[in-house]
């Protein structure tokens, strides 16, 4: 039988499983702090200045997470991920998130979000998918100033669900990102980080694109150590969650397997708490909350993200993993 | 070599400064010749400046107080006293032979390894397998500060061949700009110097490291930025502050660049040699 192991997080199966494990048991477990608003019942405010807010963030962002678990067979057929993904499904007709679609502009990101994820775990309802399409044709939402990681966020979501839009081409936004002059990490904010991330994630199909990476051209070199050098930093400020994001960010960037890889997956290992989540700064620094209720739902916002960051990255390995034994 | 330019500037900051002091401090003394000393070997268009920062010493300070000094600071002044034979020459002797006759040189401290560099000189340092786990780069402050001190002292300050592995390197790098990011300035130099020890090739995060403590240099030639960190201080009735703040980080900026600039410059090498003529 060939062990051999593509995996750019871990040498061992049995710590990716692990990691797994405990991610998903945690998600399965806290999934009703996914839920997100009544849409129907929202009548103070006008359409029009509704924003996203944590809750719906919080629920567009496990969508996204459950849509790349999908494209693993392993992580497919798992109890919790079916869980999960029920679970998404029934909130999000419960909740009726395409409400008053063509007035919420706000909210048109994440519902091209959730969009792609219906299309992969049920399928595209057309009502939601024609009203998105008619604020897209109104010629202003994908006419205004926004930044090429904006842009390229939106425009993988639209393209993926197949409406139409005036933003450029992928090649074109890499080409007028950040990823091609690279802010110098001893000064970039954490949001410029997220920025370099989130440009490989959609950009290459979260690394199932390899050919998107050919857009860079020579400056490919170039993106791929300044992964590995933010990867390093992100570990020695103990932050999980740009762990997390970079180790994501490598496995996109098509890395092979290296020591730092394996190194930093087996930090983010070490730093998993016993529930099973990922902590994040916030939670490691202290959550201060006036009650139980308080601080289980602080605590919740705190760490949700990196450890649905964590099952990105697994989520990513085990598909460019599958990728790379095909080809093998 | 390139790092003339920063010391030359750093000279006539440091002359300035010492100029501008709140009072007199012969422990501060010793920082200024130090720093002073520094200037001058990395830019000998400097000398003449120094040499007036030494007199200008002379003059507020009959004796500086070696023993109050960092130990790195002290060797660098006491050196630079020897070489130029100044007024300070004596007291540096007497100062070193004292250090002299404490040091043990089975010792294998981080300082006794200085010392043993300072007064023996590279050729005489063994080369060490480096054992630390490589976690501690990224452990808490202690543990930090053990990986740092296990790779100066493995390494005599860069002056010995270090065995290290994968992925070191990177993780000091990565430490280094976490440091950087914190503004933490000698904890960032100092794990770009243990970067280059542990591993003497150029590499994008050294280059990046480098580019940031070069960028820190100011207009008046110091190095760091600190009008909040000052103005806290003399909000406290603190006295001497600029000079107690930023000697240190401006000597340590200089002795990165230098040996981040040219790997075949070590500070212990080419800095303390005079300590070693004066034994012989």
């Amino acid at each position: 039988m060939n062990t051999t192991r593509h995996s750019l997080l871990f040498r061992r199966a049995e710590e990716q499983e692990r990691l797994l494990d405990g991610v998903l048991s945690w998600l399965t477990r806290n999934l009703s702090r996914f839920d997100p608003p009544q849409e129907d019942a929202i009548f103070g405010t006008v359409p029009e200045f509704i924003t996203p807010g944590r809750s719906r963030k919080a629920f567009g962002e496990l969508g996204l997470a459950l849509r790349l678990a999908h494209r693993v067979p392993e992580l497919r057929a798992r109890r919790e991920v079916r869980e999960l993904s029920e679970g998404w499904l029934a909130y999000a007709r419960r909740r009726n998130i395409f409400f008053d679609a063509r007035r919420r502009v706000h909210l048109v990101p994440l519902m091209a979000v959730a969009l792609a994820v219906l299309q992969t775990l049920d399928r595209v309802p057309a009502d939601a998918q024609q009203a998105l399409q008619a604020v897209l044709d109104r010629g202003f939402f994908d006419r205004t100033e926004r930044s090429a990681w904006s842009q390229i966020d939106i425009a993988y979501y639209l393209h993926a669900v197949g409406l139409r839009h005036r933003f450029s081409s992928v090649a074109e936004l890499l080409s007028r990102s950040s990823l091609v002059a690279l802010p110098a990490l001893a000064h970039a904010q954490r949001i410029d980080l997220y920025g370099a991330t989130h440009l490989v994630f959609h950009g290459t199909d979260f690394g199932a694109d390899a050919e998107a990476l050919a857009s860079l051209g020579e400056r490919l070199h170039d993106v791929r150590h300044y992964a590995a050098l933010a990867l390093a930093t992100a570990l020695a400020e103990h932050d999980w969650d740009l762990v997390g994001e970079f180790l994501a960010m490598r496995i996109c960037l098509r890395e092979r397997p290296d020591v730092l890889s394996h190194h930093a997956a087996e930090a983010l290992l070490r730093a998993q708490q016993p529930a099973g989540f990922i902590p994040d700064l916030s939670w490691l620094r202290g959550i201060s909350a006036a009650s139980e209720d308080e601080r289980a739902t602080e605590e919740f916002f705190a760490v949700y993200h990196p450890t649905l960051v964590a099952l990105i990255a697994l989520a990513s390995d085990m598909s460019v993993e599958n990728t790379m034994e095909v080809a093998a | 070599m390139s790092s003339a330019a920063p010391a030359e500037r750093a000279a006539l900051w440091i002359a300035q400064a010492w100029s501008e002091r709140d009072a007199d401090d012969a422990a501060l003394a010793v920082d200024a010749l130090a720093l002073g000393h520094l200037c001058r070997l990395l830019a000998p268009d400097a000398a003449g400046v120094v040499s007036e920062l030494e007199d200008a010493v002379g003059r507020a300070v009959a004796q500086p107080a070696w023993p109050a000094a960092n130990l790195m600071m002290a060797l660098l002044a006491a050196a630079g006293a020897v070489h130029e034979g100044n007024a300070f020459a004596a007291s540096a002797g007497e100062y070193l032979q004292i250090l002299g006759e404490l040091h043990d040189c089975a010792a294998r401290g981080t300082n006794d390894v200085l010392l043993r560099a300072a007064f023996y000189g590279a050729d005489d340092c063994m080369s060490f397998d480096l054992r630390v786990a490589v976690t501690g780069v990224h452990g808490d402050v202690d543990e930090v500060r053990g990986v740092l001190d296990a790779i100066e002292a493995s390494s005599s300050f860069g002056t010995a061949p270090l065995h290290s592995e994968e992925p070191l390197p990177l993780l000091l790098e990565g430490a280094a700009v976490a440091a950087f990011r914190a503004y933490d300035l000698p904890r960032g130099m100092r794990l770009l110097r243990a970067r280059s020890y542990v591993r003497d090739e150029p590499s994008p995060g050294l280059a990046a490291g480098l580019e940031f403590v070069r960028s820190a240099q100011c207009d008046d030639g110091s190095f760091g930025d600190y009008d909040t960190a000052l103005a806290q201080m003399a909000a406290h009735g603190e006295r001497n502050a600029v000079l107690r703040l930023k000697t240190p980080v401006t000597m340590q900026a200089l002795w990165t660049i230098a040996e981040l600039e040219s790997p075949s410059f070590r500070l212990v090498d080419a800095a303390l040699a005079p300590l070693r003529l004066a034994r012989c």
